[in-house]
């Protein structure tokens, strides 16, 4: 695929696509709601509302971590890491017909269940929530193009006691910039309840998203200033004047839950979910073999790669003359596929599919053994099954494919053979090639809590059990690991333990005291849990379970006319592991580079006020100070990808650098006016300071070698966004009418920055020239917006 | 309120329906081509001087066909090109150059800014040159500066090569094509390979007329075939004409450019050698 193995860069494609499915779910969630709120009347912390929809920009991740959110719907988790697919994909629009029950943050235990992620998001799927009513929603977003359609219906309760709620949406953007690529989405939601009897009802839902998007690249600055434009990418061509894009993913899957609801009696409350999701999700993207880079801002293509001032020259007017020279060249790759004897394709685009099957169950249980102590007990079982295999989607105008590992150097020797039962296949269009392999992993979490509440104090105590296992299958017995590479796997068990606690002690009823600790030690992800999961049944050789642990305490104070949030807050990760697979410019080889025992601190202070001066405006404001450490020297090993053969092993120097690229400091300001009862102004700025790139630790650590260990600092930066919502209401004989205004324009200074930027793990490893593999940036959009128009009446 | 609703979705229907108008040509101006006055090779080698190297500031441009590239990696970024009157190299950094520039294209190679110079008599067409260093660093044309100096005009599939006797061995074959004749490797070298493929190191093996004379048979150690070992007997052989200092070269193509069949040759001459 386009810019092989780079782990950090498929990362920032899920978080971004992530940020955009928050941003529009977010504003969906506004269509939803009466999006008119009264005054301190906010669910969540001031600080992380203001941050939530406004911080991307800038690249913020609370607390500064990494993965930083998860949703729970039922009492089940959906968490893209642990399940290995692509959640908000195939969620996206979902939360129409859901209601949050709840959002904690930094571990907070609750009566959801147990967080398992920083920022916790509980949902029941239940159409009983909604009451009657049809609405029409279209939004239009020029910069991209983009139009979305939702239809909602919901039947409120009908005379036999059902609820129904029923949702179609397409989404689909006309090209207006290549660079910002196509989307296309149709989805379609149906809920249905019914109550059985006054205290128990059952309810279906059903979810499906059929979702196409085109992904973007990074790129050098140096490419990125030749192309005159910020959100230059390389990751799109031509193909006979039309336009090809060969990064994508798509998503089918559609997913079905059930839950059962009884209240046994005024005392006890019992919840069962069963949830089940088939489909696929595939990624495409190019693949090349013994034939020149086509990525068009490859280092050597680059004006900087010369030294000579007059062939930079001339390089630098050729790319500002001709700026599709800085864009896939799929004219050159047809020629060189179909113009050799055989036509073998050199270059094609490939798939990578994912064929997943995941069933869940969770069980909830609920005694309140006075008003003041409750006791619930929680349950959640996942089985899934991930297959992956990759298929060639386009030859590029040659006639097969060979089904080689072009990792592995054609040596004379069959390590290079995919199949050994096949070797040399010519693989055509369509048909499946490289590794293919699947994933089972059963997981069974148990959680038992207590709830105490007394006029001055409310605690909850939380403890969790689980426990995992992985098996691999391989499909295919390859050159490089003919021993270990084909068949059943042992299955690998992984236990995990949450411990959880919470206090509130209410000084008064306007001062509040939070103090809530945990304790976690997790499972690995399957898919770093082994060596190499698409080639070899292996486990890493680190992995050792990851612990997280921290505290965190707050001081609330609700005023007459303002409300004022303080938390201070302290993690610590242990035992992180993850590898790389890079050219090692020294070995002259491809490598893979692992890491592990790595530990690493967030902590860090956060406030938020929110004050009215009056009955039209109000303010809020947010600030956070925080650091995001690496707080040792963890191992390392570099070995030979094509084998198991190590070059070089000790510790990395990366103690107290940063972790994360997350600004240190961080001010909002939120400033609304409620002109009237149906008209809203919001302007919404936000500052960040000190941010860094995100840093390859093996580069990081050979330049503390080097004793050339700053850190690049990312330029600071303020993004503005704001809103006008304006509603009007009428009314016929049968029904009430509302049509909603919504207008947004984000970034209206039209500030450029960074939305993410990382250093290459390749490095000059023999001259030390810092700036031949330089840094990859991706830039936030410029002034943009969007308006949105809803009808609605019941 | 209804009417701005029909309003509303007939613009929403006219934005969804209008398609999509981009076009390449928005993107790209063309890369210029103009049609420069056409040299010969020989003509164009006038201008070198040994050991110095010439800007080429004229528009002007050669016509010529690849007789070697880097299909076998014995040449590495670097194609041969000759035309009726002479060969020369031209330094390409890029890789994978037989993809694009097969043996037997025929090139339009413009002139303009690139620079003439030689490596140990060996005449080149090279993009820069850096003296910085007190040494001559010699770099090749910038792979997306190719499309530029470089078009393909057609294909001449059959390359006869040039039959040179060794005394008619001299400069102005250098980047030809040539077919030595009644040649056979020395005796003491035929259980050597072409090269040293273990530790990629280059090798220049003895070849001897038997008419007397010796041309030494160059091999990259990168070069696909350099783990295999030399023929024994005695024929023709098809290659490149290159020198290195007053060294006599010639490298082959792949072990096809090799035809060593015949019994290996006797009598005066060859004792001579």
């Amino acid at each position: 695929m386009l810019f092989k193995g780079n782990k950090k860069l498929k990362l920032f494609c899920l978080l971004f696509v992530s940020i955009v499915l928050i941003q529009a779910n977010a504003q969906e969630q506004r269509e939803e709601e009466d999006w008119i709120p009264s005054m301190l009347q906010s669910k969540t912390s001031i600080y992380l509302q203001l941050l939530q929809y406004n911080g991307y920009g800038i690249g913020w991740k609370y607390r500064g971590s990494e993965r930083a959110s998860q949703l729970s719907i039922n009492g089940m988790e959906w968490n893209n890491e642990k399940l290995g697919i692509d959640i908000a994909a195939a969620f996206q629009g979902l939360n129409s017909i859901y209601r949050t029950t709840g959002i904690s943050t930094g571990y907070e235990s609750n009566d959801n269940g147990l967080s398992s992620s920083v920022i916790s998001h509980f949902a029941n799927l239940n159409a009983s929530h909604f009451s009657k009513n049809i609405s029409l929603s279209s939004r239009y977003q020029p910069l991209n193009g983009l139009v979305q359609n939702n239809l909602f219906w919901s039947s409120g309760k009908t005379h036999k006691s059902w609820f129904i709620v029923a949702k179609i949406q397409n989404e689909q953007n006309y090209m207006t910039n290549p660079a910002l690529g196509l989307r296309t989405n149709q989805g379609v939601a149906l809920s249905i309840n019914k109550l059985l009897t006054k205290n128990q009802q059952i309810s279906f839902s059903f979810w499906f998203n059929n979702r196409f998007q085109t992904k973007q690249t990074t790129s050098t600055k140096e490419a990125i200033l030749l192309s005159g434009n910020s959100i230059y990418h390389p990751g799109w061509g031509w193909m006979h004047g039309q336009l090809l894009f060969p990064n994508s993913k798509s998503s089918q899957l559609p997913f079905g839950f059930l839950q059962y609801d009884k209240m046994i009696d005024a005392k006890t409350h019992l919840q069962l979910n069963w949830a089940i999701a088939m489909g696929r999700q595939s990624n495409d993207g190019l693949e090349w073999t013994s034939v020149r880079d086509p990525r068009p801002d490859y280092y050597k293509y680059m004006p900087s790669y010369y030294q000579d001032s007059a062939l930079k020259n001339q390089l630098i007017q050729l790319y500002q003359q001709n700026p599709s020279l800085l864009q896939i060249n799929f004219d050159e790759m047809e020629k060189i596929n179909s113009s050799n004897r055989e036509k073998r394709s050199y270059y094609i685009i490939n798939r990578q599919i994912a064929e997943i099957k995941i069933f869940q169950q969770s069980f909830k249980y609920q005694f309140d053994l006075s008003e003041r102590i409750q006791f619930a007990f929680h349950s959640n079982s996942i089985f899934k099954k991930v297959e992956k295999h990759s298929q060639v989607a386009s030859l590029l105008g040659g006639n097969y494919f060979l089904n080689y590992n072009s990792w592995v150097s054609d040596d004379g020797a069959s390590s290079f053979q995919f199949d050994l039962k096949h070797p040399d296949k010519q693989i055509k269009k369509g048909q499946d090639w490289g590794a293919h392999y699947s994933i089972s992993n059963f997981d069974q979490q148990f959680g038992l809590f207590v709830f105490l509440q007394s006029p001055k104090i409310e605690s909850n105590l939380g403890l969790g059990y689980g426990i995992a296992y992985f098996q691999r299958q391989g499909f295919n017995q390859n050159g490089l690991f003919p021993d270990q590479s084909f068949g059943l796997s042992p299955r690998y068990f992984f236990p995990s333990q949450k411990l959880q606690w919470s206090l509130v002690y209410k000084s008064s009823p306007r001062l509040y005291l939070k103090f809530n600790t945990f304790f976690h030690q997790d499972a690995p992800s399957w898919n770093i849990a082994f060596k190499n999961v698409s080639l070899i049944d292996e486990l890493s050789e680190y992995l050792l379970p990851i612990i997280k642990k921290g505290v965190n305490i707050g001081i609330h104070f609700i005023g007459i006319n303002f409300k004022s949030e303080l938390e201070l807050y302290l993690f610590q990760e242990q035992n992180q592991y993850d590898r790389q697979n890079f050219y090692h410019d020294y070995y002259n080889a491809f490598v893979q580079a692992n890491y592990g025992l790595l530990n690493k601190a967030q902590y860090g202070v956060e406030w938020g006020l929110e004050t009215s001066f009056n009955s039209i405006f109000n303010i809020q404001y947010g600030f956070s100070y925080g650091k995001n450490k690496i707080l040792n020297n963890p191992i390392y090993s570099i070995q030979l990808l094509n084998g198991n053969y190590p070059l070089e092993s000790g510790n990395l120097h990366l103690k107290n650098l940063p972790a994360l690229s997350s600004p240190d400091m961080i001010m909002a300001l939120g400033m609304n006016a409620q002109l009237s009862s149906s008209c809203r102004l919001s302007l919404t700025s936000v500052f960040a300071w000190n941010r860094f790139l995100e840093l390859d630790y093996f580069r990081r650590s050979f330049l503390w070698d080097k004793s050339t260990s700053d850190v690049q600092a990312l330029q600071n930066g303020v993004l503005s966004n704001f809103s006008v919502n304006k509603n009007f209401f009428f009314k016929t004989k049968k029904s009430n009418h509302r049509l909603r205004f919504y207008l947004q324009v984000n970034n209206i200074f039209n500030t450029i920055i960074p939305l993410f930027a990382y250093e290459q793990s390749r490095y000059d490893y023999k001259t030390f020239d810092q700036l031949k593999f330089a840094p990859k940036y991706l830039y936030g959009l410029p002034r943009n917006g969007s308006i949105q128009l809803i009808y609605q009446f019941n | 309120m209804k009417k701005v609703s029909i309003h509303f979705y007939t613009c929403m229907l006219f934005i969804l329906t209008t398609p999509a108008c981009l076009k390449q040509s928005s993107f790209a101006n063309n890369i210029y081509k103009s049609i420069d006055s056409v040299v010969s090779i020989k003509n164009l080698k006038k201008l070198h001087y040994t050991g110095e190297f010439e800007l080429i500031q004229k528009k002007m441009s050669i016509e010529a066909v690849v007789v070697a590239n880097d299909e076998s990696n014995n040449l590495y970024k670097t194609i041969s090109v000759q035309d009726s009157t002479a060969g020369i190299l031209i330094l390409l950094d890029g890789v994978s150059l037989y993809q694009t520039y097969p043996i037997g294209s025929v090139l339009r190679i413009q002139l303009k800014d690139l620079i003439l110079t030689d490596y140990r008599r060996m005449i080149q067409i090279a993009a820069a040159i850096d003296t910085s260093s007190g040494s001559m660093q010699v770099t090749g044309i910038p792979s997306p500066l190719f499309e530029k100096h470089i078009l393909v005009i057609k294909d001449e599939p059959v390359i006869r090569p040039i039959p040179v006797s060794y005394k008619n061995l001299h400069d102005s074959l250098q980047g030809r094509l040539i077919k030595i004749s009644n040649v056979e490797f020395a005796s003491a070298d035929t259980n050597l390979t072409y090269a040293d493929k273990k530790n990629k190191i280059g090798a220049s093996r003895a070849l001897r007329f038997c008419t007397g004379g010796t041309v030494y048979l160059r091999t990259s150690g990168y070069a696909d075939f350099a783990g295999i070992k030399l023929p024994s007997g005695n024929g023709d052989l098809v290659g490149v004409y290159s020198v290195y200092n007053s060294e006599k070269q010639v490298f082959i193509r792949d072990t096809s450019d090799i035809l060593l069949k015949n019994k290996r040759c006797t009598g005066a001459a060859w004792l001579k050698n």
